[in-house]
């Protein structure tokens, strides 16, 4: 298999593995209906290495996948997750340099972005949208932040170390 | 052929924004759909593209349970074929016990039930370790037996437990008569698994004949259940100048087979000691 095969069946594994994660470890470490956004880390990291076209269908095929058994929410996952998986796109790795540091306060806007996206989708007004800002997208992207601080460190720490 | 061109062009171009347009014109779509819309488009994508993979995972999921429960039934399967083994053990135990509690009833001598905690490792049985001691009022010599017959004596005795010396020991010598005759002799052993009793030659002794303790020694009491007299006779022989008749005797009490014993608590009838 050639490299770039390679690398797009492992960014495959890295998103299949996180929505499964998603699914099945993460209430463990919920803290009550706060939870880290594992998805949304594993699609930042996809969408900064192949660009806004590839962060555009990962983020959809991810927010599908997660909208099939949500019924009352179909398509609004799909919509904030695609669209953020395209604006993280235009900040790949061939155009702006970005460190750990920059890609977690990425990833803090992205995931500000999808839920305020996915909250207006499904027609949240008002004090229910701010409510439901302050209450579950505020903690839920502190808790994934720090998550995700420390997978982006590993992982640059490990890139520095094979170079 | 030229617009062709131009619509290609146009497409690597703008295939990231045609592609945006795609995904919220679809993303809209399902959005707008009433709940039986949904609920149509679910089970569509749960039975066909989604189910391949809860097949797989549902598969691994069971291998993996059925793994732990395999593991468990194993662990639970040791512990009760264990738990079996030690009923099993108990169940067979109560007839012997029941046996001896019979025997220790029937016959008026004092007997301190004991039970084997330890013997030798070496080819000959000679001697076995009794979870008794003279904390339980044993003394060296005194009889060891069982409801079917003599085994030996004590040998040594500590505070709790004490040695027995078996009569497979060649050390181990007792005076023997036969019980039908009364004539007498001299039991030892001259290796595993063979008893052999001395008789004056012309002494009335037959195969099949019971032999008991004579008395004669001081140690054992008179009358203990020994052996039988086995139909291998081995020939006349001279023996210091006396001339004697030599039998293999089967015992009463195969060695290999006892677990617990009684201990006589008795007395020497009489010590051999020199006069001052």
């Amino acid at each position: 298999m050639t490299s770039p095969w390679k690398a797009l069946a492992a960014e495959g594994a890295l998103l299949v593995g996180a929505l499964l994660l998603q699914q099945t470890l993460v209430h463990w470490i919920a803290l009550g209906s706060i939870r880290p956004d594992i998805t949304l880390i594993a699609l930042t990291a996809v969408a900064l290495r192949r660009g806004p076209v590839a962060g555009l269908y990962a983020g959809m095929a991810l927010g599908l996948i997660q909208d099939i058994y949500a019924i009352d929410t179909l398509g609004a996952g799909a919509l904030s997750t695609c669209l953020v998986g395209y604006g993280l796109g235009f900040f790949e790795d061939k155009v702006v340099k970005s460190m750990p540091a920059t890609r977690i306060l990425l990833l803090g806007s992205a995931l500000l972005a999808h839920d305020i996206v996915y909250y207006l989708a499904l027609g949240f007004r008002g004090e229910v949208f701010w409510g439901s800002l302050l209450r579950e997208t505020v903690p839920s992207a502190v808790y994934t932040l720090l998550v995700g601080a420390g997978v982006f460190y590993f992982f640059a720490r490990f890139k520095s170390r094979e170079t | 052929m030229n617009l062709l061109l131009w619509l290609r062009k146009a497409l690597v171009v703008w295939q990231g924004v045609f592609s945006l347009l795609i995904c919220v014109i679809f993303c809209s779509v399902l959005l707008s759909q009433d709940q039986s819309g949904r609920m149509v488009f679910h089970q569509v994508m749960v039975s066909t593209f989604l189910y391949p993979f809860q097949s797989v995972l549902s598969r691994f999921d069971l291998d993996f349970r059925i793994y732990h429960e395999n593991e468990a039934l194993r662990r639970e399967n040791v512990a009760l074929r264990t738990e079996n083994d030690f009923l099993t053990q108990s169940l067979r135990q109560v007839p012997r016990l029941q046996e001896m509690e019979r025997f220790r009833e029937n016959v008026s001598l004092r007997l301190k039930p004991g039970r084997i905690i330890a013997e030798d490792a070496g080819p000959l049985q000679l001697t076995w370790v009794l979870d008794l001691g003279k904390a339980d009022s044993l003394d060296v010599n005194m009889p060891v037996v069982t409801p079917r017959g003599l085994v030996g004596k004590i040998s040594k005795c500590f505070e709790h437990y004490s040695f027995v010396q078996l009569f497979s020991d060649p050390a181990f010598k007792v005076s023997v008569q036969v019980n039908s005759s009364r004539a007498r002799g001299m039991l030892e052993s001259e290796g595993p698994d063979q008893l052999v009793a001395q008789f004056p030659a012309g002494s009335e002794v037959h195969p099949g004949d019971t032999l008991i303790t004579a008395g004669l020694g001081g140690v054992f009491p008179k009358g203990l259940q020994v052996g039988k007299v086995s139909s291998d006779i081995s020939e006349t022989e001279e023996q210091n100048g006396d001339v004697t008749q030599s039998f293999l005797i089967r015992p009463f009490q195969p060695l290999n087979t006892v677990e617990e014993v009684f201990v006589l608590i008795k007395q020497d009838a009489w010590n051999l000691e020199e006069a001052p």
